[in-house]
């Protein structure tokens, strides 16, 4: 669950930072698969993000570990809401099936985790 | 021939074709949202982790199903109306339109309409048109599990006591024909669009034929059933006996009858329209 | 090597963890599989009644969404039941076996749940006590095969949670008749979820399974876990509930007698008809009007199936 995601305090509102790729990735890692508590960075889920800085707005393409994914509302909102918070205006959330996801997408990390919850992957 | 043409929207597609891929698709999704209502009603399974397996499932097919219908929207606003909703206008496979009896039931349809619903899918994976072939290799790799679920059981029961492997060829009887005639009628004007337009890669009887050589071991050889399915001993093909008698069939429906979901079935159907609650996109 | 009591329950204080039914004593074993059996019940039960309520989705996601619920409480069961197992209990009797009056789950899911705001509730509501009673053992339990697999269970359950609550907030944010809606399921299921944790502290504690440190903490501590979420909840929604935050005892109260009457043909709670718990126990034990319609939709295929293998010489279905 995405308890305590966006306790991080915007000390940049003056948007003197770039809006960069890397940001966003950098972002992504705090917002957690709402039903595994790991981040969708970690899950393997972001195939790719573009920013373009002028319009302050960011296209992420995720794709979901199943077609039936219950979660895809709370996914787009919970990655809306913390892209927000980096200084952006418009986010756009994509889905991707191709290549599917599997779980060799997940992270080293990501497994580490997912052990310690007593998930094997 | 359009072999190497690509299509990305229903605007790129001739009139016919474009029907022909409607119709498909509305098929493929009616069937796996009433396959998904099936799976879903088996708490009562015979085992927890078969209740368990069920709604899984079912929650697969019903992602299929959302993927599929999400696909015919653009289609909608490419000139194709909407269908009325009623059961009549319902394109699902004839063999879902009630519950099913007992779980053998379950896993003859597991077994055959899961298996006839993938090899109609696998025919898409090189397709013309993008958005589907975008998503063929997901819905195939949840679908392996579904196979190898249904597989399990099978050879369980078959090879369990004549008891059980009896009702479960019953089962496998009552939806055979309907199931092999689902894959399409040979010389249909739908498949000659879609085969022609590269959207599909073989016709009807290449499907068939597909099918039964996938099912043909694992049902005579494997599990040892009775069922109208031979392989030539010349040349090992698999050979159906059962002839395909085509009255009434109708081929974007892809039915016998429009009868359509049972009243109970589509009363549940129908709460999907009949209530004001804010449900978003 | 027998162990006494005593031993075990200063052991148990020292915090170490009781791993197999070899280091148990009869009492702790036997508080064990009541605690253990009240939750694999109550996830067991929860899936045909919320399957109940997800026949009336609104839609396609909505119903996606509910039977991934039903499949996380069908798998909660499950790990619960292998629990069971590995003490000696068997499983397949357990699910299949008992008959309906014999399922430990609360008197809430003895109740036909049958709309998708019932369902919604349900998760906000009683997915909520489930979370609550539930991270009491995974901090403190002395048991630790059940510590480790509360882990997954716990996590599972917010998403359930915050569906929920998200689908209640937006509910009443639409006004009007579907906000009017929510207040009626919330008028008998919020007393329905107060009621779950049983009986006040002052009147009886389940010594048994706090001296074992089976849970931590007591019946009234953990309903008042339950209702400093409930109640705020209500309140952002706009909707009214019997309780409220009283500053000066630090706590939230009831504004209506605890026990009281419950007519469940008009799922009403008789605010005036107040009642002693052993008279609870006793509506608890009729059961309520469910109990064997969704006892009866889990066991639906079982004989019918095991029937098949008779004269096999192979009764079991596994």
């Amino acid at each position: 669950m995405t308890r305590g995601n966006y306790a991080m305090p915007m000390t940049d509102e003056k948007t003197s930072v770039q809006l960069t790729e890397a940001r966003v990735w950098e972002a992504l890692k705090d917002v957690n698969d709402p039903e595994m508590p790991i981040s969708l960075v970690d899950m393997g889920m972001v195939y790719g993000v573009s920013v373009d800085p002028q319009e302050r707005a960011v296209t992420v393409k995720l794709g979901l570990t199943a077609t039936a994914c219950p979660a895809m509302d709370f996914i787009r909102e919970d990655v809306t809401k913390r892209l927000c918070q980096e200084g952006f205006r418009r986010v756009e959330v994509e889905w991707v099936w191709d290549p599917p996801w599997t779980k060799e997408r997940i992270s080293e990390e990501g497994r580490l985790l997912l052990s310690c919850w007593g998930i094997s992957v | 021939m359009s072999r190497n043409r690509e299509f990305s929207t229903p605007h790129d597609l001739d009139e016919p074709t474009r029907q022909a891929l409607y119709d498909l698709f509305l098929v493929l999704a009616d069937t796996k949202h009433l396959l998904g209502l099936r799976y879903g009603e088996w708490l009562g399974a015979p085992a927890i982790e078969a209740s368990i397996a069920s709604v899984a499932m079912a929650q697969d097919e019903f992602g299929h199903a959302r993927l599929f219908y999400g696909l015919l929207r653009e289609f909608h606003e490419a000139g194709i109306p909407e269908r009325e909703e009623v059961p009549s206008e319902y394109r699902n496979f004839e063999g879902l339109d009630r519950v099913w009896d007992s779980w053998l039931d379950f896993i003859a349809a597991n077994v055959l309409v899961d298996g006839a619903l993938s090899v109609q899918i696998e025919s898409l994976q090189n397709s013309s048109y993008v958005p589907v072939r975008r998503m063929v290799a997901k819905i195939l790799q949840e679908e392996a599990f579904h196979h190898q679920h249904a597989r399990g059981w099978l050879l369980r029961l078959a090879r369990e006591g004549a008891k059980p492997k009896a009702e479960l060829e019953k089962a496998l009887k009552r939806i055979w024909e309907p199931l092999l005639q689902w894959l399409g009628r040979p010389g249909s004007e739908h498949e000659r669009a879609l085969v022609e337009a590269g959207i599909q890669d073989t016709d009807s009887e290449g499907l068939r034929a597909r099918f039964i050589e996938r099912f043909g071991p694992l049902l005579i050889e494997e599990a040892g059933l009775d069922l109208p399915l031979s392989s030539d001993a010349i040349t090992g093909q698999w050979v159906l006996g059962t002839a395909l008698s085509w009255e009434d069939w109708d081929d974007a429906f892809r039915r016998r009858s429009r009868t359509g979901p049972d009243p109970e079935t589509f009363r549940q159907i129908e709460s999907f329209r009949k209530h004001e609650y804010p449900v978003g996109s | 090597m027998s162990l006494t009591e005593e031993a075990l329950k200063e052991r148990i204080r020292q915090g170490y963890l009781v791993e197999s039914p070899e280091e148990m004593t009869e009492g702790y074993k036997k508080a064990l599989i009541q605690i253990l059996l009240v939750q694999a019940d109550t996830e067991l039960m929860s899936a045909p009644a919320y399957y109940m309520a997800a026949c009336t989705a609104p839609s396609l996601n909505t119903r996606l969404s509910a039977y991934a619920i039903i499949q996380d409480e069908l798998g909660h069961a499950h790990i619960t039941f292998r629990l069971l197992e590995d003490l000696g209990l068997d499983k397949e009797y357990l699910i299949f076996g008992r008959k309906p009056h014999e399922f430990k789950n609360p008197y809430g899911f003895d109740q036909p749940l049958e709309t998708w705001v019932e369902l919604v509730v349900a998760n906000a509501f009683f997915d909520r006590a489930g979370i609550v009673l539930l991270s009491d053992p995974f901090e403190n339990t002395s048991y630790g095969p059940w510590k480790r697999a509360l882990a997954k269970i716990d996590k599972e359950e917010l998403f359930h949670l915050r569906h929920g609550e998200v689908w209640m907030k937006r509910l009443c944010q639409a006004g009007g008749k579907i906000q009017e809606e929510v207040q009626r399921a919330v008028d008998w299921m919020f007393p329905m979820g107060v009621e779950w944790f049983g009986m006040p502290d002052h009147l009886k504690r389940h010594t048994a399974q706090l001296e074992y440190k089976l849970k931590g903490k007591t019946n009234d501590q953990l309903r008042q876990e339950w209702l400093s979420a409930v109640v705020p909840l209500c309140e952002e929604c706009g909707i009214h509930v019997p309780a409220h935050y009283d500053a000066e005892q630090g706590q939230y109260v009831l504004d209506y007698p605890l026990p009281c009457d419950y007519d469940p043909e008009r799922k009403q709670w008789l605010f005036d008809k107040p009642i002693t718990w052993d008279q609870v126990f006793e509506r608890w034990k009729r059961r309520g009007p469910y109990n064997e319609h969704y006892v009866g939709m889990l066991q639906r295929q079982y004989r019918r199936f095991a029937a098949l293998f008779d004269g096999n010489g192979n009764g079991s279905v596994r």
